[in-house]
C-alpha cells in the first residue's frame, strides 16, 4: 500500500476530504479517496461541543480509532492545538492508528510564539515517531496575514520536525508557489 | 485548505501544493442538508431535499 507520506507529491497533490464520524469516513473512502483527514470542527459538532473548546485527546483518539477500523486508507487526525498535552495527544492518536496529524499554532485567539510552537512540534515528533506532521499556522486566520511571517514560521517548524505546512485562509496561488519552493512545502 | 470558489486542484497543483483538504466544509454542507430537509418538511410539506441520499443498503454494507 502506498504510504501516507508517499501520497504527498508535487504536481499530483494528495486530495484529502475531511470526515467527522465513521459514516462520513466510509462514504468518503467508498467514493475513492486515497486517504482521509478528520475535521476537528466536524468531530466536535458531532459530539456536542464547539470547535476550539476542549474536545480532549481521549475523545479525539476514540473517533480516530473507530474511523481507522472502518476504512482501508490512511487517516490523518486533526488534533487542534494538542489539548492538555501535545505528547499525550499525539501518542493517543498514533496508538489509535493515525498516519498523520495536524497541529496548529493557535490556542484560543492568540498565535503562539514561533519558538514555542517549534518546541511543541518537536514534542509531537518525539511522541509520534514517523507520523506525518502537518504544521498548521493560523497567520492568515488570526494573525498578521503576512507571507514573510509564514515563511519564518515554516523554517522553524520544518527544523522542529514538521513534514508539511498548512496555511488555512491562504489560497493565493503566487504566495503558495513561494511557500512550496521553501523548506516546508505548503498544503 | 480549499472551499467553494477557491482555485481548482489543477491550479493548486501547478503552484506546487502537495495536499488539498476541505476543512469542515463537507460537514457544514451535510449539516446544511439536515437543516434544509427539516425546513422543507415543516414549511413546504415535501421531502425532496433527501432525494440524493446514499442508498440505505449501500451505506449499511460499507459498515459491515
Amino acid at each position: 500500500m502506498t504510504t501516507f507520506a508517499e501520497l504527498h507529491r508535487t504536481g499530483d497533490p494528495l486530495l484529502l476530504p475531511n470526515a467527522w464520524d465513521v459514516g462520513s469516513a466510509v462514504a468518503i473512502a467508498a467514493a475513492g479517496a486515497k486517504a482521509i483527514a478528520t475535521t476537528s470542527a466536524g468531530v466536535a459538532w458531532s459530539l456536542g461541543v464547539p470547535d476550539g473548546a476542549d474536545l480532549g485527546a481521549e475523545r479525539q483518539a476514540a473517533v480516530i480509532e473507530r474511523i481507522v477500523g472502518a476504512v482501508g486508507v490512511p487517516v490523518s487526525a486533526d488534533i487542534e492545538a494538542g489539548y492538555d498535552s501535545v505528547e499525550a495527544t499525539v501518542a493517543a492518536v498514533v496508538q489509535a492508528g493515525a498516519a498523520g496529524i495536524n497541529l496548529e499554532d493557535r490556542v484560543g485567539a492568540d498565535l503562539l510564539d514561533p519558538a514555542e510552537q517549534a518546541d511543541r512540534l518537536a514534542a509531537a515528533r518525539a511522541a509520534g515517531g514517523s507520523v506525518w506532521i502537518n504544521a498548521r499556522t493560523d497567520v492568515y486566520l488570526a494573525g498578521s496575514r503576512r507571507l514573510d511571517e509564514v515563511q519564518r514560521r515554516a523554517e522553524a517548524y520544518a527544523a522542529a520536525g514538521a513534514d508539511s505546512l498548512f496555511v488555512p485562509g491562504l489560497i493565493d496561488l503566487k504566495a503558495l508557489e513561494e511557500l512550496a519552493g521553501g523548506r516546508c512545502p505548503s498544503r | 485548505m480549499a472551499w467553494a470558489g477557491a482555485p481548482t486542484v489543477a491550479e493548486f497543483a501547478a503552484a506546487g501544493v502537495v495536499r488539498i483538504s476541505l476543512g469542515s466544509a463537507i460537514a457544514q454542507a451535510a449539516y446544511a442538508l439536515a437543516a434544509r430537509a427539516t425546513t422543507e418538511l415543516l414549511d413546504k410539506g415535501v421531502y425532496d431535499a433527501t432525494g440524493d441520499g446514499l442508498p440505505y443498503d449501500r451505506l449499511n454494507a460499507l459498515l459491515g
